[in-house]
């Protein structure tokens, strides 16, 4: 292009001079200096304003250090993410890097659209050793690593100190169990002279995730699993029917909540003081305080035998490329962002992975920190959900797959615990046993 | 629209009240989802959730669209769907206004069958023509391109089905003596057809436009980087999705900026709009 | 610019002398004819016709995008005919039509008779009610949806001020289409009343007056005047709403994602969640095949039954 347009404008002799001189005169410098930067594209599910700034702030530090690596970021939000990368990889137009969740990992692995990045990891220094076991596991697929993990995020309580106190409740003292908890719910639901509900005492929505989340940690805490040794769907067996039931209990039992208050998409019960508790990851706590809420959080109260708490994290893979001449470009990356954790994890509202980040002033001396703790204990008690490469299918939580759609039916009550959970299992094994 | 007409639906009082509280009741009902965006747009995050619901903010503030501007590159995504949406609308009009002049004022072989085939694309579900369209275009390396934005999206056929309807509209003795003092078919389509037809040319413009202003899905699997997505691509990254918390009012602020410059852009054609419509023959 | 053009086209002229039949054939303007489509046809069949082509190919095929296409003939259609899924999505697209038709295009003539009147503020209430259209869909879902919920939205606050109890519009199954096609009515009713608007003016005045000395009354004029003289207008307006009532998508993934318990999951997110999430090309493409059957029916089903009357 460029030599097309020289080849017929009429140069001068002087101007012709003048640029051998100075591309003569660039060639001589010493590389350090006129180097170009390597560019790594990044595509990252990080969507909303304060995240992509937090993201788009970290790695603007990063293209100034001189690494000779300039990462540029482009922001999705998951779904399309999803369907973008695996339409551009066909058309290899795939990005050097991306930042998706765990989960999604076995999946993408197995279309082949990421790498196995052990050279990488090695080559770069990253360690490896400051992510417990669960989080190491969680990027490892076929006994190779796959990705840099960076976060956690489990769920956790929050709740209104307001109210708490309202009830005559001690905000210092969340319950730990499932009676102490089913004590606040009962304080915490208020209702009016003619005996109607004004505010329920937990959120439990049917529309979102979270009494998916909610109900797994349940299974696990009943000691359940989600599926049994041949890798088949085990949510009829007696953890999760117990799980499940007692959910629906805190419905129609003791009308501490209602599926159809709250959600994610505006409707916010929390802030809108339609509740006084709900269980949610750490990242709503930038915008809880954001709203000035009186709020404070704990480790989720403990309804079984033992604790369990669902939880997800992100991770950065490499993308598979036709050529690999920047491998060595993307572990540089990879690495930095592992160890300069602390400000996206803050700003994002998740926890580092790696010890020596979590441990660090730059995270512990946050005025978040107060309400990121009581994750950062629950981290010994995290449950992944399985990492199987149907995992799009079978736990996308806004579609009206058989897991959606049967919990839904459960919570509202149109169909009782144990045919719903009947028929889920039935939807998820059909799910199951295609091949990813 | 002209207001030349008498007033048909009652002359009485009694009639005009009822029609005035009719007009009071449907612009509150269209108006007020907008407003509320508007109003949303510029409280701050803790008086959002306020009840009952508040319809002047106790402390407005424009920190919602400084959040936009600052954090984002709007004025890239700006630039971009207006670039592609100015090109798309010419591209269009070119295409479809030549397209239309045979369809409808020319007998010829094959006209029904072109005719059908284009109504056919009414009914297409267009998300099942992206991958298809991707790998053929990304084959010839035209993909993340303004080719890839505006070209494939010109092939309109509801502009075809528009300016034929107004095409026919325009009195074949008009071409007959035109034709007559010497004026080729062209001179006659470039020289009278389209300026007879300014109000069809208008309302196909809004419609392209706006279709391609808020066009998402083929922009996203098109663009590849902030440099090159328009804008409501770039926006969807605000929205914020599972797990990733959002503020209504950033998600309001974006709104009202999404929405403004095809409010103007009506706003500005809508007189020929209005009159365009009105000019077809589609009302037999 | 001649001195013919700089005149606006006057409309009942222009309609009394239209030559819809085109004229006769003449040697020669078939290549002229086809000179002129040139442009539109090259483009047409290369972004158009050739894709499409390539999807009714495809829904013969078993393809992840990433592998190689598989040709496996009608497996694809027999795999969605037999999800439940996927016959949930038709029934559903089925009853979010039979919400929408009707109001879109009654509501869509009441709003076109009401402003058609010379009264002042027409202009302003047309403008407000056309505003909509331009917004884009995932605001119109992102708005709507928080419009519609059941403690914090405004719909239900301005319902309870009625006397009327909270409904929890988005998450309650009997609800929930029944608000998406409010949402939608609310987004799209402006285009068919900008037709209707357009058709109405363009009943000469005449009539009316006549009429109205012969003593006929405001009803009998619309019956027997402006109805008749409608029909190509309606004719529009409801393949129109018809045919995008079946191709309906947008709003309902940005406001429920099919949900809950799958009320509000329609065909073309059938199509987009099995193509762009389970990267199953191949029974998105049948499904697809199938929604233009489906459209395709009832629009020559329509076009019949509107000549009929």
């Amino acid at each position: 292009m460029a030599n097309d347009v020289f080849a017929k404008s009429p140069l001068t002799r002087r101007q012709a001079l003048a640029l051998g001189a100075s591309a003569a005169l660039v060639g001589s410098l010493p590389r350090i200096a006129f180097a170009q930067d390597q560019k790594v594209t990044l595509w990252h599910g990080w969507t909303g304003a304060d995240n992509t700034t937090a993201l788009n702030g970290v790695i603007d530090t990063f293209n100034k250090g001189g690494k000779g690596v300039a990462v540029e970021p482009t922001g999705y939000d998951w779904d399309t993410l999803f369907s973008k990368w695996v339409v551009s990889s066909a058309g290899g137009r795939a990005p050097d890097l991306v930042l998706f969740h765990i989960t999604e990992l076995p999946e993408f692995a197995t279309r082949k659209v990421i790498r196995p990045i052990d050279d990488v990891v090695a080559s770069s220094g990253l360690d490896l050793s400051q992510v417990p076991d669960a989080g190491r596991t969680g990027v490892t697929f076929d006994g190779k690593v796959y990705a840099a993990p960076l976060d956690v995020h489990p769920l956790g309580f929050y709740y209104n100190v307001d109210m708490v106190q309202e009830a005559g409740l001690d905000p210092s003292k969340p319950p730990k169990t499932g009676e102490e908890f089913l004590e606040w719910a009962k304080k915490l639901t208020v209702k009016d002279g003619g005996g109607k509900v004004t505010r329920y005492g937990f959120e439990l929505p049917n529309t979102w995730a979270t009494a998916r989340w909610i109900w797994f940690s349940l299974m696990y805490q009943f000691g359940g699993t989600f599926l049994d040794d041949k890798g088949l769907a085990a949510v009829d067996g007696e953890a999760s029917q117990k799980a499940l039931q007692y959910l629906v209990d805190l419905i129609n039992v003791h009308g501490v909540t209602n599926p159809q208050v709250g959600g994610n998409k505006g409707e916010d019960a929390f802030a809108s003081k339609q509740v006084a508790m709900k269980f949610i990851g750490p990242w709503e706590v930038n915008l809880r305080m954001a709203q000035k809420m009186n709020f404070m959080t704990a480790q989720l109260p403990v309804f079984g035998a033992k604790p369990a708490v669902w939880a997800n994290s992100h991770c950065m893979a490499v993308s598979k490329q036709p050529n690999e001449d920047k491998l060595a470009a993307d572990g540089t990356f990879m690495k930095w962002f592992f160890d300069n954790f602390a400000a996206p994890a803050t700003t994002v509202g998740i926890i580092p992975q790696s010890k020596a980040v979590r441990e660090s002033a730059a995270f512990t001396g946050t005025e978040q920190y107060k309400y990121f703790k009581s994750f950062v204990d629950d981290l010994p008690n995290i449950v992944y959900e399985p990492l199987i490469p149907q995992y799009l299918s079978v736990f996308s939580f806004d579609k009206p797959t058989p897991l959606v759609t049967n919990l839904q039916a459960a919570l509202s009550g149109s169909k009782p615990v144990p045919d719903a959970l009947k028929a889920m299992k039935e939807g998820l094994d059909a799910q199951l046993q295609k091949k990813g | 629209m002209q207001d030349q007409r008498s007033n048909r639906a009652g002359k009485s009082l009694g009639g005009r009240t009822l029609a005035y509280v009719l007009m009071v009741i449907v612009t509150a009902l269209w108006g007020a989802p907008i407003l509320w965006m508007l109003v949303t747009s510029i409280k701050p995050e803790s008086e959002i959730y306020a009840y009952p619901p508040a319809w002047m903010p106790d402390a407005p503030t424009l920190q919602a669209y400084a959040a936009l501007f600052q954090r984002f590159p709007m004025l890239t995504w700006f630039r971009n769907s207006a670039v592609v949406g100015v090109l798309t609308t010419m591209l269009t009009l070119a295409v479809d206004a030549l397209a239309a002049y045979p369809l409808a004022r020319m007998q010829f072989p094959g006209r029904r069958v072109v005719m059908g085939v284009i109504f056919a694309t009414f009914l297409l579900p267009y998300e099942l023509l992206f991958v298809p369209l991707f790998l053929g275009l990304n084959s010839y390396g035209l993909v993340d391109s303004i080719f890839s934005l505006t070209v494939p999206a010109s092939a309109n056929a509801f502009g075809v089905f528009l300016l034929t309807q107004f095409f026919q509209a325009v009195p074949r003795e008009l071409e007959d003596a035109a034709v007559m003092d010497g004026c080729s078919r062209f001179g006659f389509f470039w020289r009278i057809l389209l300026p007879l037809t300014k109000p069809g040319l208008a309302t196909v413009a809004i419609f392209t436009f706006v279709a391609s202003w808020n066009n998402f899905f083929w922009p996203l699997i098109a663009t590849n980087s902030d440099e090159t997505r328009t804008l409501p691509v770039g926006l969807a990254t605000l929205v914020g999705g599972a797990g990733m918390s959002m503020k209504q009012s950033v998600l309001m602020a974006s709104a009202v900026v999404a929405t403004l410059p095809t409010a103007i852009f009506f706003l500005a054609l809508q007189r020929h709009f209005v009159r365009g419509i009105a000019a077809t023959g589609i009302k037999g | 610019m001649t001195s013919v053009a700089s005149r606006p086209a006057g409309r009942s002229m222009a309609r009394r002398a239209s030559a819809r039949e085109g004229g006769p054939v003449r040697s020669g303007m078939t290549l002229v004819a086809y000179l002129f489509l040139s442009p539109y046809l090259a483009l047409f069949i290369a972004f158009m016709l050739l894709p499409t082509l390539a999807a009714v190919g495809i829904s013969f095929m078993r393809w992840d995008i990433l592998g190689t296409p598989e040709f496996i003939g009608l497996d694809n259609y027999r795999q969605i005919f037999a999800d439940p899924l996927f016959l949930t999505a038709i029934k559903n697209t089925f009853y979010f039509v039979f919400l929408t038709a009707i109001p879109m295009v009654v509501l869509g003539l009441a709003l076109a008779m009401l402003l058609d009147q010379k009264l002042n503020g027409t202009a302003f209430v047309r403008t407000v009610v056309f505003l909509p259209y331009v917004v884009m869909v995932s605001t119109v879902g992102i708005l709507w949806g928080w419009l519609f919920d059941k403690g914090t939205g405004l719909v239900n606050y301005y319902l309870t001020t009625i006397g009327i109890e909270p409904i929890a519009w988005l998450k309650d199954p009997h609800w929930s289409m029944p608000a998406l096609a409010i949402t939608t009515i609310w987004w799209t009713v402006n285009t068919n009343m900008i037709i209707f608007l357009a058709a109405l003016q363009d009943i000469p005045e005449e009539l009316h007056d006549a009429a109205t000395l012969d003593g006929a009354g405001p009803w009998h004029r619309f019956v027997y005047i402006t109805l008749p003289l409608l029909r190509p207008a309606m004719a529009l307006v409801t393949a129109l709403t018809i045919i995008n009532g079946w191709r309906v998508f947008g709003q309902a993934y940005v406001m429920t994602q099919g949900g809950p318990e799958a009320s509000t999951f329609v065909i073309v997110q059938y199509i987009y969640l099995t193509a762009f999430q389970n990267f199953e090309m191949g029974p998105a493409a049948a499904a697809g095949v199938v929604l233009l059957l489906i459209t395709l029916v009832f629009s020559l089903a329509q076009m019949k039954l509107m000549k009929a009357i």
